[in-house]
């Protein structure tokens, strides 16, 4: 999370903050790190905002490609099926159908599935906290 | 569609068989303690505490909590027109501070990128800045339904409204089924 954020949040509410960052770094830990951040940059791309920090497990190209990832060769049918599945959770979660959960199953295990959902949870949320916490505060 | 059209049965296995809506996982247990830290902060009322939930529940189609009242609130006054007038806030008689409130909620969970000045200074009107952080870190923990809701775990296990309390660590505590118009209707 971006630096001045975390130090007003900490400054306001000290426990709650640090335990927003214990989430967040167990998130990053949790789930493929490339396809984790890929997803996270695709969804602060759509809600209008950057990732405040560097992506270290993805391919630059693939970063640069991102906002055509449906038809760029670049992207594997994983990471595709992941980026789908993030489109729809930032727009409408409840919206999701079994066939976009089905989907991630084709690329993993229920466990892996879920491991990823409760991440991309995680940066989805700090994303979001972040953009208008640093605007509101 | 919401959940009424899509299906809603769960659509992954849990280890616990469904009586929680998550996996258990060291990811979990700590989202479980920043739940509980968020609700010990205490510096927003619970009127304005329990509407934003409801904002976030109506929104991420969580049927599990919409289906619950916390208690307090109730006692402060969020009854079933409230709640119906969450959905419509911004054209609704609900108080100023209530409006801004739920416009912050909006923020977060629908229009981050929408965040400006003029937000910050309804805000400010209302609430101090240690109340505007509250209420954002509190979206924070109202959203983690939308794992649960990707993955349709949360159905209620109980019928119409039930209460929910919190104790001083942060726990939460369902309770009976609460005899209101839209739970008996």
């Amino acid at each position: 999370m971006d630096g001045a954020v975390v130090e007003r949040l900490r400054a306001l509410h000290p426990e709650t903050t640090a335990s927003l960052l214990a989430t967040e770094a167990e998130a990053a830990a949790s789930t493929d790190p490339s396809i984790l951040q890929l997803c996270h940059h695709r969804l602060a791309h759509m809600l209008g905002g950057e990732v405040s920090s560097p992506a270290t497990a993805v391919d630059p190209a693939k970063l640069a490609a991102l906002d055509s990832w449906w038809d760029s060769p670049l992207f594997t049918d994983a990471e595709r099926a992941h980026l789908a599945f993030t489109e729809q959770y930032v727009l409408s979660v409840g919206s999701i159908s079994d066939a976009d959960v089905d989907k991630l199953l084709e690329f993993g295990s229920p466990r892996q599935v879920y491991d990823f959902v409760n991440a991309l949870f995680v940066m989805d949320q700090v994303q979001r906290l972040e953009m208008v916490a640093r605007v509101v505060l | 569609m919401s959940s009424s059209e899509a299906g809603s049965a769960p659509r992954i296995a849990l280890p616990g068989g469904h009586s929680r809506p998550d996996w258990g996982t060291p990811l979990d247990d700590l989202l479980a303690d920043y739940a509980r830290a968020a609700v010990r902060a205490r510096t927003v009322d619970p009127y304005i505490t329990e509407i934003v939930r409801l904002r976030c529940a109506q929104t991420h189609d969580c049927r599990r909590c919409a289906a619950l009242r916390a208690t307090d609130a109730v006692a402060a006054g969020v009854d079933e027109a409230v709640v119906d007038k969450i959905r419509r806030w911004q054209q609704s008689d609900l108080p100023p501070a209530a409006k801004a409130a739920l416009r912050l909620a909006d923020a977060m969970i629908l229009y981050p990128g929408d965040a400006g000045p003029d937000l910050r200074e309804e805000l400010r009107r209302h609430f101090t800045e240690e109340q505007i952080a509250e209420i954002c870190l509190d979206v924070v923990k109202w959203s983690r339904q939308k794992v649960y809701v990707a993955f349709r775990t949360e159905a209620p296990t109980w019928d119409g409204l039930a209460g929910v309390s919190f104790d001083a660590d942060g726990n939460a505590h369902p309770g009976a089924p609460l005899q209101t118009a839209a739970a008996t209707s």
